[in-house]
């Protein structure tokens, strides 16, 4: 029986912050995860405009070899569906079955998890915040600078949104260049910006976990707008770069092909059994400590079944409103220049005024996904529609509201056995009501008049499925007492001597903003924890 | 099948004798396996004899039945043309476009008379 110092499940975003610090101390790390990986990543010398333009085999590299993305049996919350993109949710639906009515979660087994396909919007949460989620501020503020000192965080040092998305607790990069007609919006915004403050909205650069200046062996951002299909030179953060970096100098191990399913704990020594997904052989791994980090769905499922208990966990997942707007002084502009599809601006709504209870809206500027995809949920014949997009687009703006979450009593999650692959499914309900959905409405309502008084257009208000923000947390929530299903403040699982979560699962309350330049902090907390225990 | 790709063709404004648009949308529809009901098939047909319908009815489609099949195809088409060089321009604007608004106004218009003549077609004709 071999015992391994520290294992590690997953190699997301979390999975691969906890290993690079617990590899730091020269012990042995083992990363074990399903880890499906792009077999055929794709190789572009060019940018987005020359491709279109020149490119006769194109319709293979943003349709699809088998079309894939005109295909109609995607997730519904799967956004951005690229076929370079679709190894990062296979197996979901075979390995990790989800049945319900109202909650559509999207789930990685990829190497690097979700982090494949994450806009890279990194924002700190507040002291207020902090406080709500269960983490100690102090802690947190010194682990987000360890934090983007390894990931790389371009932002702007000194503007309105600066105090949401940075607080200059980190050292930045400059900020990416800004889109054209982003500009002129942040224009307007500058000319009525009374207004915009006495309703408690801020608007500035995003921060992104994107380089725009060279970065150990990473490149800077080359303007290609080819963001959502590729990752030249590293630019943007990917979690299995770190992956890479730390098996290359020998620092960790990694097996992938490994579902874990359950652990239980033997002579002082963690068991993690898991399930090969192509052999389905079963083995047994044996850790000194174990740390869970296959994200807060998938982590849940692990300690369910590892404790044979039949209790509802909670769960909290952001809502998500977004809004295809029409900015008219871009009405039929030259659209081929230089451009990024990232997000441009960041706009904040801080309720409270007290930084405790903030809905962001991310901002983007629309071209490298193509028409069709906007065309297809048009009300107009597709041939009028074409070219009423061909005026359109280079004035499309798209606003993703994400609102605060709390605990709801109605949202739960519960295993339940079943004939799946691991014998069982998640069963999920979740639902918006009474004050939240109540205050949903109303930040909508907010958002649109200050879309407005931008001179901006809303063509739609689509207020998501539960799920699509893709921000999820809550499940095992961190608490002061020793209860079950609980983690202690430094991510110790409750009724265990040697298991930590270093994922989402303890955050008992979600910001409205991107949550996980502040899950990687906590994971990097986590296995300083692990360590000292050691 | 080279029919209805060159009706599709013809309708979104791509060249009728484009021979690897043409064959790309056939080995398209195939992949996908987009089936029609009887009565998609039967209104192609008549549709194939009388092309000047489609914006028609495919602008009443649009308002009434959105993920109707013969629309999925129609956009299976688009996407093709959005992916060859040669028809590029219909997406992106090499220079600024004159009197913008105006024409966004007028085509959005023209586009619901569209519909709302489609959706009296349809009626006439008993496709609703
Ligand atoms: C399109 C998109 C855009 C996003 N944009 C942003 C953004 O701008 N800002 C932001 O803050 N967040 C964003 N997110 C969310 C962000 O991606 C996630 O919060 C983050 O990646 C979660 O990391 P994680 O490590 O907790 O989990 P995951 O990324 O889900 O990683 C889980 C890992 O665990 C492994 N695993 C899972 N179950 C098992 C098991 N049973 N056994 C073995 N291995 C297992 C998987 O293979 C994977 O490696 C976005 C997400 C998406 C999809």
């Amino acid at each position: 029986m071999e015992i391994i110092d520290y294992i590690v499940v997953g190699s997301g975003c979390t999975g691969a912050m906890t290993a690079e610090t617990l590899a730091e101390s020269g012990k042995r790390v083992l990363v074990l995860d399903v880890g499906i990986e792009n077999e055929s990543p794709s190789e572009v010398n060019t940018d987005f405009i020359s491709k279109r333009f020149n490119d006769k085999q194109q319709a293979d590299f943003f349709l699809g070899k088998e079309l894939e993305v005109l295909s109609e049996t995607t997730h519904p919350n799967m956004p951005q569906q690229m076929a370079q993109r679709k190894f990062m949710t296979e197996l979901t639906g075979r390995l990790l079955p989800v049945s319900s009515e109202n909650f559509f979660p999207v789930e990685s087994l990829a190497l690097g998890g979700l982090g494949n396909g994450w806009g890279l919007g990194s924002c700190v949460f507040s002291a207020n915040e902090l406080k709500k989620v269960g983490v100690s501020t102090a802690l947190m503020n010194e682990s987000y600078k360890v934090i983007a000192s390894r990931i790389g965080i371009s932002g702007e040092k000194n503007d309105d949104a600066s105090i949401f998305c940075h607080n200059n607790l980190i050292d930045l990069q400059p900020s990416i260049k800004i889109n054209p007609a982003a500009a002129s919006l942040y224009h307007q915004y500058r000319k009525k910006e009374t207004y915009f403050k006495q309703n408690k909205l801020y608007i500035g650069r995003p921060a992104l976990a994107f380089l725009t200046e060279i970065k150990d062996h990473r490149q800077a951002y080359s303007y290609k707008d080819l963001d959502f299909y590729t990752n030249e030179g590293d630019s943007a953060y990917r979690p299995a770069i770190t992956i890479q970096n730390l098996l290359k100098k020998a620092k960790i191990e990694y097996q992938k092909g490994w579902l874990a399913l359950r652990f239980w704990e033997e002579n002082n020594c963690s068991v993690l059994e898991c399930l090969h997904i192509e052999t389905n052989e079963k083995k047994l791994f044996y850790a000194t400590k174990l740390i869970l980090s296959a994200s807060t769905l998938s982590t849940a499922r692990i300690v369910m079944r590892s404790f044979q208990k039949k209790d509802k966990l909670p769960i909290l997942c952001n809502a998500y409103t977004y809004m295809p707007m029409v900015y008219w002084p871009f009405v039929g502009k030259r659209n081929i220049d230089q451009f990024c599809g990232l997000v441009q601006l960041a706009m904040f709504y801080d309720k409270n005024a007290d930084h405790s209870e903030v809905a962001m809206a991310s901002i983007y500027n629309y071209r490298s996904m193509l028409n069709f995809r906007i065309l297809k949920q048009m009300p107009l014949n597709y041939a009028d529609g074409m070219k009423f997009l061909q005026l359109l687009i280079p004035a499309l703006f798209i606003a993703g509201i994400f609102h605060p979450a709390d605990y709801q009593k109605q949202n739960f999650i519960q295993l339940q056995k079943s004939n799946s692959l691991t014998g069982d499914t998640l069963f999920t309900n979740y639902t918006f009501e009474a004050d939240e959905a109540n205050q949903i409405i109303e930040t909508e309502k907010l958002y649109t008049k200050a879309f407005y008084k931008l001179n901006c257009l809303i063509l739609s208000k689509i207020r998501t499925n539960a799920g699509a923000s893709i921000h999820y947390s809550g499940t095992l929530p961190f608490g002061e007492n020793e209860q079950l299903f609980h983690l202690s403040p430094v991510g110790k699982l409750y009724g265990t001597n040697n298991i930590f979560v270093a994922d989402g699962s303890g955050f008992k309350f979600l910001p409205g903003k991107g949550l996980t330049l502040s899950l990687m902090a906590n994971a990097h907390l986590v296995a300083l924890n692990v360590l000292k225990n050691a | 099948m080279q029919r209805e790709a060159k009706l599709f063709a013809q309708y979104l404004g791509a060249k009728v004798d484009d021979k690897v648009l043409l064959t790309k949308y056939t080995d398209a529809i195939e992949i996908m396996k987009f089936s029609l009901s009887k009565k998609e098939e039967n209104i192609l047909l008549y549709l194939l004899k009388m092309p000047f319908l489609l914006p028609y009815i495919d602008g009443a489609w649009a308002f009434l039945k959105p993920k109707n099949g013969i629309r999925k195809r129609i956009l299976v088409m688009n996407a093709l043309i959005e992916t060859q060089p040669q028809y590029v321009h219909f997406f992106l604007n090499q220079e600024n476009i004159p009197f913008p608004i105006i024409k966004l106004i007028v085509r959005g218009l023209v586009a619901v008379l569209k519909g709302m003549i489609g959706i009296l077609l349809m009626i006439l004709l008993g496709w609703k």
